[in-house]
């Protein structure tokens, strides 16, 4: 029960927190920021991929309903990720390495790993909303600039708030 | 968390919502109009309204030397032509304009994707209705989306699938005119056949050959051009407008629209 509130808590400040980013932080068309792709990687590793992308979904959604933009691209990019969060785990971490219930962040799993977990599901983020937005393959070249460009800002980003809230042994 | 399954039918399970939620996202998107309607409808924008407004509000603040001298610029320009008007001809009667506008303040606006989309605080009570134009000071802003009775959705012409009408010049060749998603300053003329000469600087109006925006007001400069496939040529348009400080707009109410649209559906009918 306890563990469901801290997880709404989180989820509303990812949700708010986003929202307020979306809406005021502009800094043309080359670059779209987003937080919310840390709530899904950090949720906790053993968690059903189903969870996920309920999750996923309800934060994508939230995001595109509070933000004036197109309804439906984040939720999209948000449910592919978190779809594709459990293959890309087993992927990076070995097998029994990380505990059902432990949330799977940069003190747990180390930097590095971290690191090309977050990049790995980001780019699939990425590439998924860029894909859903323009609703064809016919922008893809002046769209890789736009990709690395976000990529790059949100993985710095993703490291700054992973490093400042959640890295529990910095002190 | 969940009892033990064998992992093949969790597998089927998960991929089942993935295809659902996904689903649903791609109706969201293909729904888009719906989502513009509940997005400024009366609930929606109380929940948010108060967040952006004082946001909004506190933009307003801090730019207000910008928007006085944008102002004052505007309205010196409008009493020269005044002017101009008065000394032409005073005898000819001007009690119903063609065109009429009705100002408003932004509420959100945003620059940084494929479709941008910008809020109004103007609705259908001040007389807003859906295709209608929108203007600025500086040039075209967008057409209204959709409508509620206190705001409207403006599709702005920073979206890859809005384009306008536009022109080189007073009397120019004409194309369609939209945004090539990469910069928020710049819009591509096409299909400008390839014996017009264009100079770099020259200016780019709106043709008025669509009943949505009054013509020739001007969008912006014409920049380098380049041939496509022997057969048009594409210009590079640099806005007057900056889309990222724009806080007031106009939008334009034309008196014949009704009138034009029907002349043109019934001879569409006919031509059937």
């Amino acid at each position: 029960m306890k563990q469901g509130v801290d997880k709404m808590v989180v989820f509303l400040s990812f949700l708010i927190a986003q929202v307020l980013v979306s809406s005021y932080i502009d800094f043309g068309p080359m670059v779209f920021i987003v937080l919310y792709p840390l709530f899904i990687i950090a949720l906790p590793a053993g968690m059903s991929s189903v969870y996920v992308m309920l999750w996923a979904f309800a934060i994508g959604a939230g995001t595109d309903l509070l933000y004036n933009g197109m309804a439906g691209i984040n939720s999209a990019a948000a449910v592919m990720m978190a779809f594709l969060r459990q293959p890309v785990q087993t992927l990076i971490v070995r097998k029994g390495e990380l505990d059902s219930q432990i949330r799977p962040g940069m003190y747990e799993m180390g930097f590095s790993r971290f690191l090309a977990y977050a990049v790995i599901l980001l780019s699939i983020h990425h590439i998924t909303y860029i894909l859903a937005e323009s609703f064809s393959f016919a922008y893809l070249s002046g769209n890789l600039p736009r990709f690395l460009i976000s990529l790059a800002i949100n993985t710095t980003l993703l490291l700054l708030i992973e490093f400042g809230l959640f890295y529990k042994n910095w002190k | 968390m969940t009892k033990k399954r064998s992992p093949r039918f969790q597998w089927l399970v998960s991929l089942l919502v993935f295809i659902v939620l996904q689903t649903i996202s791609i109706i969201m998107i293909s729904e888009s109009s719906f989502f513009q309607q509940l997005k400024i409808s009366g609930a929606y924008m109380s929940i948010r309204g108060a967040l952006s407004k004082s946001g909004a509000e506190i933009k307003y603040y801090f730019s207000l030397r910008d928007v006085n001298r944008e102002l004052a610029a505007e309205n010196e320009a409008l009493l020269a032509e005044l002017e101009k008007l008065r000394e032409t001809d005073c005898s000819r009667d001007t009690s119903e304009a063609k065109y009429t506008y009705i100002s408003a303040q932004i509420v959100a606006n945003s620059t940084n994707n494929k479709q941008n989309f910008i809020i109004i605080d103007k609705g259908r009570r001040d007389g807003v209705e859906e295709d209608m134009g929108v203007v600025s000071p500086n040039g075209i802003v967008g057409v209204v989306s959709k409508v509620s009775d206190r705001y409207s959705y403006i599709i702005s012409l920073l979206n890859i699938n809005q384009s306008v009408s536009a022109r080189i010049g007073r009397e120019g060749a004409f194309g369609p005119l939209f945004w090539s998603g990469r910069d928020a300053s710049r819009a591509v003329l096409t299909d400008i056949p390839q014996h017009i000469r264009v100079t770099v600087g020259d200016t780019i109006f709106t043709s008025g050959y669509s009943t949505i925006f009054p013509p020739d007001i001007p969008i912006g400069t014409a920049g380098r051009y380049k041939i496509i496939r022997g057969t048009h040529k594409e210009i590079q348009v640099r806005f007057f407008q900056d889309f990222k400080t724009l806080k007031f707009v106009r939008v334009v109410k034309s008196r014949d629209k009704q009138e034009l649209d029907n002349l043109i559906n019934s001879n569409e009918a006919r031509g059937r």
